[in-house]
Order: C-alpha cells, then sequence, then structure tokens
C-alpha cells in the first residue's frame, strides 16, 4: 500500500525528468522585491498630487523615469500595461546618463545614479524622486524604501516633496515607516 | 490491513490518472509568456505590499498566491477583529483547521482528522516563531501551555496537509506557524484589559529602541478563566489561571539581522477531588540570526532551549528539557532556488509515576519506563525550487530525519504549480510523512493496584516495544484564484493514505501496536469577497471523509475510534464591517455536522463583536460568544463534557 502514491510519485518525476531536458532555457522570473517596488511605484502615483502645469494637457500621460535599473523598469513595464491611474495613463522610460528629466514625473534612481538627486537640488521641478538606498532621503530623495524584516517598506521626505512642488497624500504618509518633516 | 487487500485502489488509480494528464499538459506548454508578474500586485493596498512575506511553504518569503500548497494566513487584522482571547481561539480563523473546545482551556485542534483531546491530536506541528511546541512525551500540543500576546502577532500561517519535507517528522496533516512582529514593529506600550463571563486578563507590552539598529520589547499578561460546566449546570474543574511574560530583541538590518526572545510562564487549574490541580510552568530561550548576500542567496542559524514542566496527578507528569539548533542556507542558481538544511535536537525528559485511586481498592498506576529519557534527533533536507518556464514552478525536495526509535525516516515531497499571468494558480502534490514514536508510544505502562494490600499489580497498557512510524502517503491538488481585485478564492482537494497507526489490543498486558490504516479524503475551500470598501464576506468549509479500519491480524477492541473524532462538514462565514472608520462590526458564524463516536450533535455558533475607537489609540470592544446558542458540545462525552454558551467579553486595548 504503501507504494501506490509512491508509484505514482516515480511515474510523475519520470514524466517531468524527461521534459525537462527539453524545455527552453527561460530567464527565472524577477525577484519578488523587484515585483513589490515596481507596484509600490504605481501606487504611489495614486497619493502624491503634481500641479497641474506637470502636465502639457490633462490628458497626456504621467511619466516615470527609471535611471539604472532596467529590470525594474521591465517590471513597472508589465505593471503598467493595463492600467491607469486617476484616468491618466502612465508610461515608463528608462533613463540614459545624460538623458534630460524633461517630461519625467517620477524618478527612480538606483544607487548608481544617485547624482540624477543632484539635477532636482539645483533645478527643482515637479519630479517624485524614489530611491532605494541607505539615508536616501538624506541624498534628496522624496520617498526611499526600505528593506525591513523581510518587506519592503519605504520612508518619506514630506520637505523634498514640498521643494518640487508636490504634495503627498495621508494615506500614504500613514503606511510609511517613517516621516520626515 | 482492511484498506490493503480488501479494497481495490481505483479511487487513487484515477487521481494519479489525472495528475499524470494535467502534468503532462504544463509540461508541453511554450516555455515563454509573461511571467507571474508583478501585474497583479498592483492591485494591493500599500499595506499588503509592505506585508508581503510568506515563510511556512517553502521556508522562505514567498507571495501567498504562489505557494503551492493549502495555506490559509489568519493576519493581524483577522485576530483583532475575531475577539479572540487566546491562541486557540484565533485557530478558529483558519477553514482548515478543526478547532473544538473541551474545558475551560484545553482544546482539541486537528487538520483533515485524527482530532483529539489531551495533546493525543498527534498530526498536526506547531511552531511559535520557529520552536516546536510539539511534545516529544506525548506527540501532541498542550495548548494550556501555549500563550502568546496575540496582539504583537503578525500572522498565523496554517498548511493543512503534509510539510515533512521542511518541517520534519510529525507535520503529517498540517502544520501551523505563529510568527509575532518584531520588535521594530511593537514599539511603545500597549495596554490591554478584559473581563465577561467566566474569563478575565490583562496585558502589558512596552517597546523601546536599542541603540542605532536594534528594537527590544517586554510583555507580561494574565489570564483567569472560570471552570466550565457540563448539561446539568455541574462545575468542571478545568478554570485556570496563568501568568506569562517575555521579551524579544531585534537588531540588524535587512541584509544581516539577529534576534533573541523568551518566555516564561506558569499556569495553575482548578483542584479536582482525587488528583488536585494540573500545574504547568516553563521557559524558553532562543537566538537567530538571519544574513542574505548580494548573491541573492541567504542563510539562516537559529537555536532555543525550551523547558516544560506539567505536573497531572490523573493523566501525565513529564518535565522535559528540550535543545535545538538548525541551519538552512539558500542558493539562487539560475532557473534554479536551493534550499538546505540539517538541524540537530535533543530533549531529556522525566515523567513521574501517577497513581489515580478511582475507587476504594483500585488504582490505577501510570509509569514511563524508563522514568527519563534523553532523545535525540538529527536531520539534513534539501529541496530546490525550478522554474520550468515562466509559468510553471516545480518543487522537489527531501528530509531526512533520524530518530531513537526508528532510525533514519525518509520524507519527500514534489510540488508543481503553474501561475497563469492573470493570478490564477494550479498546483498539485504528492508527499510522504510520518509520525514518529514518541515516549507514550513505546514507554507507557498502565496498570492498576487492586484489592487491600498486599496489592495485586494488574498490567494493563504495556509499551510499545515494535511500535514504528506512522505514514501518510498524500495527493494533493489545488486552485487558488483571484479573478476580480476583490474577489479571491482557494480549493483543494486531498487523498491521504494512512498505514501502521497507532492501534491496542484488549488488556490485560496490550501492547501497542501500528495494525491500523486506510484513507482520508476530502476538500478544503475558502473565499474573500471585499463587497466594499468597508465590508468584507469571507467562508470556508471542509468535506472530510474517513474509511479506517484495523489492520488483519489486529485484535484491537476499540478499531479507529481511537483515533479521532471528526465532523464530515464543517463551514463558516464571517462578515467584517467597518461601520464608520472607527466602528467594527463583526459577525462570525461557524457550523459544525455531529461527531460520531462519541456522539456529538452538530452545532452552529454565532460569534459577534462591536468595536469602538474613540480616539486613535485606543480601542473598546465586546464580543459576543454563542450568541444564539444556551449550550453547546464540542468535543468529548457530551453527558460530561463541557458546555459551551453564550457568554460576553469587553475589553479596552490601549497604545501609548
Amino acid at each position: 500500500m504503501a507504494s501506490r502514491i509512491a508509484r505514482v510519485a516515480a511515474a510523475v518525476l519520470l514524466l517531468l525528468g524527461a521534459c525537462w531536458a527539453a524545455m527552453a532555457a527561460d530567464d527565472s522570473p524577477e525577484s519578488l522585491e523587484q515585483q513589490v517596488k515596481a507596484a509600490f511605484l504605481f501606487k504611489f502615483i495614486g497619493y502624491v498630487e503634481w500641479p497641474a502645469e506637470a502636465f502639457a494637457d490633462p490628458g497626456s500621460p504621467l511619466v516615470i523615469g527609471v535611471a539604472g535599473d532596467d529590470s525594474l523598469a521591465q517590471e513597472l513595464g508589465r505593471v503598467i500595461a493595463r492600467r491607469t491611474m486617476n484616468g491618466r495613463a502612465v508610461s515608463v522610460r528608462q533613463l540614459r546618463s545624460g538623458e534630460s528629466l524633461a517630461g519625467i514625473h517620477m524618478l527612480f534612481a538606483s544607487r548608481s545614479q544617485l547624482a540624477r538627486l543632484g539635477e532636482l537640488s539645483a533645478h527643482p521641478r515637479p519630479v517624485l524622486a524614489v530611491t532605494d538606498v541607505a539615508k536616501g532621503l538624506e541624498q534628496g530623495s522624496a520617498i526611499n524604501f526600505v528593506t525591513a524584516g523581510n518587506r519592503v517598506r519605504f520612508e518619506v521626505s514630506l520637505d523634498a516633496a514640498k521643494r518640487n512642488g508636490l504634495k503627498i497624500g495621508a494615506p500614504l504618509l500613514s503606511v510609511a515607516m517613517r516621516v520626515q518633516e | 490491513m482492511g484498506s490493503d487487500g480488501s479494497r481495490p485502489s481505483g479511487r487513487l488509480k484515477i487521481c494519479g490518472g489525472c495528475l499524470a494528464a494535467w502534468l503532462s499538459a504544463f509540461v508541453n506548454l511554450p516555455a515563454a509568456g509573461a511571467g507571474p508578474d508583478s501585474s497583479s500586485l498592483a492591485d494591493l493596498s500599500l499595506e499588503e505590499l509592505g506585508n508581503i512575506e510568506i515563510t511556512s511553504v517553502s521556508r522562505r518569503p514567498e507571495r501567498l498566491s504562489a505557494a503551492a500548497a493549502s495555506i490559509f494566513v489568519i493576519t493581524h487584522e483577522d485576530i483583532r477583529r475575531s475577539g479572540a482571547t487566546s491562541l486557540p481561539e484565533a485557530l478558529r480563523l483558519a477553514p482548515n483547521l478543526q478547532v473544538a473546545q473541551t474545558g475551560a482551556a484545553q482544546y482539541a485542534i486537528s487538520s483533515r482528522g485524527f482530532n483529539n483531546a489531551n495533546a493525543l491530536a498527534n498530526k498536526l506541528l506547531v511552531l511559535i516563531d520557529g520552536r516546536t511546541v510539539y511534545s516529544p512525551i506525548y506527540s501532541g500540543v498542550f495548548w494550556e501551555h501555549q500563550d502568546v500576546l496575540l496582539e504583537d502577532v503578525e500572522r498565523i500561517e496554517v498548511i493543512s496537509g503534509p510539510g515533512g519535507t521542511l518541517w520534519g517528522a510529525n507535520a503529517v496533516n498540517g502544520v501551523i506557524n505563529v510568527i509575532t512582529r518584531s520588535a521594530g514593529a511593537t514599539q511603545g506600550g500597549l495596554v490591554s484589559l478584559g473581563g465577561g463571563d467566566g474569563e478575565a486578563g490583562g496585558a502589558f507590552r512596552y517597546g523601546f529602541a536599542l541603540g542605532d539598529r536594534g528594537h527590544f520589547r517586554i510583555y507580561a499578561k494574565a489570564t483567569d478563566l472560570d471552570n466550565t460546566e457540563n448539561f446539568s449546570g455541574a462545575s468542571l474543574p478545568d478554570g485556570w489561571r496563568s501568568q506569562q511574560a517575555g521579551f524579544r530583541a531585534d537588531w540588524g538590518q535587512a541584509s544581516r539581522n539577529f534576534t533573541i526572545q523568551g518566555d516564561a510562564y506558569t499556569g495553575r487549574g482548578d483542584s479536582r477531588a482525587v488528583a488536585g490541580p494540573v500545574e504547568v510552568s516553563g521557559f524558553n530561550l532562543l537566538a537567530r540570526w538571519n544574513e542574505q548576500f548580494e548573491s541573492g542567496s541567504d542563510f539562516q542559524l537559529q537555536a532555543y532551549f525550551d523547558r516544560s514542566e506539567r505536573k497531572d496527578q490523573a493523566l501525565f507528569q513529564g518535565d522535559a528539557d528540550t535543545y535545538d539548533i538548525e541551519f538552512q542556507n539558500g542558493i539562487p542558481l539560475g532557473r534554479h532556488k536551493v534550499l538546505w538544511g540539517a538541524g540537530y535536537r535533543e530533549a531529556s525528559d522525566d515523567v513521574a509515576m501517577t497513581r489515580v485511586p478511582v475507587a476504594p481498592g483500585f488504582t490505577f498506576v501510570t509509569n514511563f519506563v524508563p522514568r527519563s529519557r534523553k532523545l535525540t534527533w538529527e536531520n539534513v533536507f534539501v529541496q530546490d525550487e525550478i522554474h520550468l518556464g515562466a509559468t510553471v514552478k516545480l518543487t522537489v525536495g527531501v528530509k531526512l530525519e533520524s530518530n531513537d526509535y526508528t532510525g533514519w525516516e525518509t520524507l519527500p515531497s514534489a510540488r508543481l504549480a503553474w501561475e497563469s499571468s492573470d493570478n490564477h494558480l494550479l498546483w498539485g502534490a504528492i508527499s510522504r510523512a510520518v509520525r514518529a514514536p514518541a515516549r507514550l508510544d513505546r514507554d507507557f505502562f498502565l496498570s492498576a493496584d487492586v484489592g487491600v494490600p498486599p496489592l495485586v499489580n494488574i498490567p494493563i497498557i504495556d509499551g510499545g516495544p515494535d511500535f514504528e512510524s506512522e505514514i501518510a502517503e498524500v495527493a494533493e491538488i489545488g486552485y487558488r484564484a483571484q479573478p476580480w481585485t476583490n474577489f479571491s478564492y482557494s480549493i483543494t482537494a486531498f487523498f491521504s493514505e494512512y498505514s501502521k497507526l497507532r492501534s491496542g489490543q484488549p488488556s490485560p498486558a496490550a501492547v501497542i501496536q501500528n495494525m491500523m490504516g486506510g484513507d482520508v479524503y476530502g476538500v478544503e475551500a475558502w473565499a474573500s469577497y471585499q463587497a466594499t470598501d468597508s465590508w468584507r464576506l469571507s467562508g470556508g468549509l471542509v468535506e472530510l471523509r474517513k474509511d479506517l479500519g484495523l489492520d488483519p491480524g489486529s485484535t484491537d477492541p476499540e478499531g479507529p475510534r481511537a483515533l479521532g473524532n471528526d465532523p464530515e462538514h464543517q463551514w463558516m462565514l464571517r462578515s467584517t464591517l467597518n461601520v464608520t472608520p472607527n466602528h467594527d462590526f463583526d459577525i462570525m458564524v461557524r457550523g459544525v455536522s455531529d461527531l460520531p463516536d462519541p456522539a456529538v450533535p452538530d452545532y452552529t455558533a454565532v460569534d459577534m463583536r462591536l468595536g469602538w475607537r474613540p480616539q486613535g489609540n485606543v480601542e473598546l470592544s465586546a464580543t459576543i460568544r454563542n450568541l444564539f446558542d444556551p449550550g453547546h458540545v464540542e468535543f468529548g462525552n457530551p453527558a460530561t463534557a463541557s458546555e459551551l454558551g453564550r457568554s460576553v467579553y469587553f475589553k479596552l486595548l490601549c497604545h501609548f
């Protein structure tokens, strides 16, 4: 009797073994952490108020620029594919070095692209800067991802948002791990 | 065994055929296509996104919807809104558990059948923050020993079905993983005071920062439960008073963090006529080190000590000191994610003889021979999670675990999951799990001293010198989906073959054997529907059928009734409504069909809770249990068992 399920198990394993080899090589899916961060970036839009002049016209899309993290940009591309936020289409742009921030509403700067934050400090404009580095807020970003207890959380700098003419809604602040005035 | 030769195995063959058919359907799918992407994550709320982590099934963080197992997660919020005042009461929220209250603080809790009282429900493994609370002496859980500050519980993961490959022997029918919040997430003060019909309790917790990167919390709580009554109104001496205190420290960062935590408790029951009170006490200390490397690999090293003492003149009185150390290491290798680990556990116990005079000239005597014993367990496991293309994931693994009674046991499993891009997951699994012998199976002697001195000692049970591990082989298939953002459901069908289950012999001098077996099969399902922003409906049901019998040659006079008393149907419905942002109104209805032997009538229980937050940091609540019910029995012989009726509990919860 021990063996009825054991026999099925053996058959299934054999079947799978035979099929493994035939499987085309495939990239492993993006890490869960990247998926969660991409989802967060999209959700943030719903809680931030951009000045009207940030958009060419009321119907123009909101553009998220991603600097230095192509896998996150791709992940984000999947998130926004079938979605709008507050009736506005969202698009993602992979920012190359030297590429201007013109037309960008949210900027994700990876560790290697933190210099981008300097551009915002020097020339404030309605761009929500997001980072995922230690002391990110101190370097000028408005939202910084923090991994705590195996979860992705974030902290918010109201000052950085205000400097760039953005308002951050209370629901976002209530979920933030830390809010810097 | 009865189920072996005499009955055709057609059902499983059909099952196996289906399994093979759908497996081959998957492997022929093109490997391209959108992966289990973040698309569905974007439908979660900010809070939910920030709380994504799931550890039990894969022993590492995983998105719930991707876990290839029948797992239900009880969240912190669920616990708060249930008004539960104890861990077993909170477990009623899991549709895939059978929870029956047997006394003021005593419960019979199981999954997929085999439920039994007095820690005899032996197929469910329970862990609190990684520390197993399953007794190596009795192979079960004494629920009155297990307490946590419910306000600090992050979530309770309830897996029904075998979990031996990761969790080892005894995770035969399920694993319950109680996970408390890190000290960093429980900063500041909390005071909770409650009282009502037959119950009063209070708790205090304070959390503070420990240097730059560390946090610390301490807590203390006390509970006082009155005696319950049986159907005739007679008071049963099961009242319970317990106190517990503990701490937890966490420091470090995501890439390297450390936890040290500990608890100490004491509990005492009402005094019984002959046997006096049940008295329990214990403490534990646990340390854990987690490390995550930039390469994506990680490891965890955990060690703990646990002491538990139990004095019960009527049943068992044993003390046990348990040391446990375990290591696990996860390594991503392209399409593979390998997880391996090893562990060692040692438990030294001392089980005193008990003498229970039941009538003049007749005294029951229980003995464990040898009285003291040191048991050791060693284990190694390896599991590989293989992405067969973007949407199909195969997880194969095996654990080898040794015990002093039967040597090395093999606990393999294979799980296959297909997650289509639109948040539907189809999974199947085959596993082998064992329940290794406990002291109770091998070393337990029961006799009676009869007559006036000189007494004659008549042996009733003479241990189980040849008792081996009980074995379960389980096939499961499940489907989980979130077709709309506000609706999700999960369905699991399982078929389990048991062999070498514990059986007895007619006394005198009965020997404990492994001569029972058979099939248990059923369906578990649950769903959740967010009807409006403020109103959620959820429900669940379990259908369970058992077909157990004695093996040929067994002389067991009891048969399968000794292995548990389980309902065929069980269902629950919950409504959680935010009347205003500061007012909760919650209802839970549970229905349990009759238990066969001893016969316990079916019952439907309605619990209701009203919560009010006059200020953000203060909550007042009233919970009414068994609202429309003057009294019902949940387990045991209805002529003598505790009858549970309407009760009200008021609670004040204050954060500062």
